[in-house]
């Protein structure tokens, strides 16, 4: 494999970040991207100072920072688990994107490399943001000498964790092309993910346990999890880097022999014969959606998570269906086709009205059989759903949202990613917000309604202003020319035979 | 040694519905070969075989020797696509640049401003790609074969949405890849612009490859290609 073949696509990907993804959507507005950098700081600010004045009082105890950072480093598995199967979900879904790179020299494995890149680094941003806040109060309650200690509990093992799930992700992926399963190894990919997911969380107080027990007793028993704080402790920190460097590596190295030669799949659709007298009503948008593969995969990752739920139920394992709303991130994007259509004009109400309509039908129809086996398996269960659907379907409203604020062109993970990245942070300041001025519950639920209803108004406009730009695509494209025009030649091209149409004003 | 042999690829979408059968063709070095059949027959399907887009079922594909799916068989050939979804976000230069790394040779800019402003994109190297029409992104690509110079070249349809003299153009300097040893597949409908610079066709029809002859003895035959085609087309055994 020619790995400086892959950095060339990697290079042309992150042009594609920076000139359409950050370029596009509500991201076209620079005042929009100072406020969403502004709320991700604002977030992040908030968790250090808070971290800070939890841990002050603590400063001087060394025990409790040495059991903290255990702690930690279990949490950190878990968190990595998380943000390495967001990170495939999002990636089995762009098939669209690497059409791209169709015409480009390469082979499917250095093509398959180039987006590990990406992956990793999206892996590593959520990882890393989950943890910013510990970090930021142990450097500035502990000074330098926090540095080693973050690595050994955080960093190294955030890294570690990544490529061991990788290297397995890879060969698994490997078996089961080998075992004549590739048309299903992404779903099945997920769904061991998933399980494995569940395994870890499932054992975690076991582990917090042991490791807290450890610590309180003075003893230094040995924690898969916080394998190199035990070999610091007892071989010393120079042991446990060169653990660290060689692992990493060999899981490096092992990982690139392991990215397989895997085909770009060629169906976003699956050709669902809908022709019974009652499915024959479904719209284009309610097709766009039940076809998809993005929504079949959600499905089959909803009900994953509905089975794990009803086997431990922490919370309803209606909430399951929640997942569905993923596929609600792609959909404005996927029916653009559909509004170029003179016959399918209508207002942006009736769009949106559409879109929803088709998530609405997702979760029916998921939600019946899912109530169904509620009733039958776990009857003491079926307290709060009603409560957990409306859960979910403003978990779609909110999808939609992020769908038509960041449209995913040609499926592309980033501007879901960023999308996500945004709409967390507003949402997690809001949750901040009402979990400090602990209003009555009444008070709450009426915010979240309004917060549902801006979202509503917002995603409405923003189809709005999406249908204003498709009929002025003339005028607002020789705008945007003429703005933008230190990012490319600007030379003169009045009267020019080679002008583009959208140039000749 | 041909710079392209492709023997018995079968291809199938869903395992039940044969797109290409037993499909067996060599190119040779220096030689422009068209590439015909309806809509529907397989040829998309075997360029992106060709090219280890689609993963291969049965057969074999070697380019310039090499096995398809090698660095070496990427570096050999070029695939024009039929759409024109290139990187928008790039500017020409840009694109022509990254090619340029990917096939590992040197791109001259005099050279590609020249090309440039040849097929009537004068000034506009520089622009970004998403600023081209579609005749203009089409020309890129072209623009970008020509640059790149590979021992074989495979435009799929490429030249339709061209405008005439940009045809015009491209015959003549395709006419001088093949003067340089260098082949090309041409995958159009467009039957006058193959009898006039094709050595030789192939016709597929349904995923079998019904005519693989020199240009000369199948207008010979048939009078032209389009009569090839259309007698074909209209033959008893192939109407439902």
């Amino acid at each position: 494999m020619r790995t400086g073949k892959s950095l060339v696509l990697a290079r042309m990907l992150l042009r594609f970040f920076l000139r359409r993804v950050a370029r596009t959507g509500v991201l076209r507005s620079r005042p929009v991207k100072v406020l969403a950098v502004g709320t991700v700081a604002l977030i992040l600010g908030a968790g250090a100072v808070a971290a800070y004045f939890f841990l002050e009082p603590m400063v001087a105890q060394e025990k409790v920072w040495g059991l903290l950072f255990e702690m930690s480093t279990v949490s950190v598995v878990l968190w990595v688990q998380i943000a390495f199967l967001l990170v495939k979900v999002l990636f089995l879904n762009a098939a669209g994107m690497l059409e791209l790179s169709f015409q480009l020299p390469l082979t499917n494995r250095e093509r398959a490399a180039a987006l590990l890149v990406y992956e990793a680094t999206m892996a590593g941003i959520v990882s890393a943001v989950g943890f910013t806040s510990l970090t930021v109060a142990a450097v500035v309650l502990l000074g330098p000498a926090a540095v080693p200690r973050l690595l050994e509990a955080i960093v190294f093992p955030i890294i570690l964790t990544y490529l061991a799930l990788s290297v397995g992700y890879l060969l698994l992926a490997r078996v089961l092309v080998w075992l004549g399963l590739r048309r299903i190894q992404g779903i099945v990919l997920i769904l061991v993910l998933f399980s494995l997911l569940m395994l870890y969380a499932s054992g975690l107080g076991s582990l917090s346990s042991a490791a807290s027990a450890a610590y309180l007793a003075d003893r230094t028993d040995f924690v898969w999890v916080a394998s190199l704080a035990w070999i610091t402790h007892h071989y010393g920190p120079v042991a446990m880097v060169s653990v660290f460097l060689v692992t990493a590596a060999l899981l490096t190295a092992l990982a690139l022999w392991a990215t397989p030669s895997q085909h770009v799949p060629h169906s976003r659709y699956l050709n669902l014969p809908f022709d019974w007298p009652l499915v024959r009503r479904l719209s284009a948008y309610d097709r766009c959606l039940l076809r998809s593969s993005q929504a079949w995969l959600a499905m089959v990752v909803s009900a994953a998570v509905f089975v794990g739920l009803c086997l431990d139920p922490v919370v309803n394992p209606l909430w399951a269906l929640a997942v569905l709303s993923m596929s609600g991130l792609y959909q404005f994007a996927a029916t653009e086709p559909l509004r170029m259509l003179s016959a399918q004009r209508g207002t942006a109400w009736r769009t949106y009205g559409r879109l929803v309509r088709a998530q609405l039908l997702l979760l029916a129809g998921m939600a019946l059989p899912c109530v169904a086996v509620l009733a039958a398996a776990r009857p003491d269960q079926l307290g709060g759903s009603l409560f957990a659907l409306g859960g979910c379907v403003a978990g779609a409203l909110v999808a939609i949202s992020i769908g038509i604020a960041f449209p995913a062109e040609h499926d592309n993970p980033f501007s879901v990613f960023v999308g996500l990245a945004v709409a967390s942070a507003v949402l997690g300041l809001l949750g901040i917000a009402l979990g400090i001025l602990q209003m009555p519950q009444i008070l709450v639920v009426l915010i979240v309604a309004a917060s549902l209803a801006i979202i509503v108004w917002y995603s409405v406009q923003g189809i709005r202003t999406f249908d204003s730009r498709r009929r002025n695509e003339k005028g607002a494209a020789t705008r945007e020319q003429h703005r933008g025009g230190s990012a490319v030649d600007p030379r003169g091209r009045s009267g020019s035979a080679s002008l583009s149409h959208v140039l000749d004003s | 040694m041909p710079v392209l042999e492709a023997k018995g690829i079968t291809y199938s979408y869903d395992g039940f519905v044969t797109v290409l059968e037993d499909v067996c063709f060599d190119i040779n070095a220096g030689e422009i070969v068209g590439l015909l059949g309806p809509n529907g027959s397989g040829k998309s399907t075997l360029i992106k075989t060709v090219f280890d887009l689609l993963e291969l079922q049965g057969g074999s594909v070697r380019l310039d020797g090499h096995e398809h799916s090698s660095p070496a068989a990427k570096s050999a050939a070029m695939y024009l696509a039929s759409n024109d979804y290139l990187p928008q976000f790039l500017t020409g230069r840009e694109y022509v640049d990254m090619l340029a790394r990917l096939y590992d040779v040197e791109a001259d800019p005099e050279a590609a401003a020249r090309l440039f402003e040849m097929f009537s994109m004068g000034g506009r190297y520089h622009d970004l790609i998403e600023d081209y029409s579609h005749g203009m992104r089409k020309k890129t690509q072209l623009v970008s074969a020509l640059l790149m110079r590979r021992p074989l070249t495979i435009i799929d349809e490429t030249l339709n949405g061209i405008d005439i003299e940009a045809l015009h153009l491209t015959e003549r300097e395709l006419t001088r890849l093949r003067d340089e040893g260098r082949s090309v597949v041409l995958c159009t409908h467009d039957f006058a612009l193959l009898e006039r610079l094709a050595d030789r066709v192939l016709f597929l029809d349904h995923g079998l490859l019904v005519a693989d002859a020199d240009t000369a003895v199948l207008v010979e035959e048939h009078g032209s290609l389009a009569d090839l085609v259309f007698g074909h087309l209209d033959a008893e055994h192939r109407r439902p």
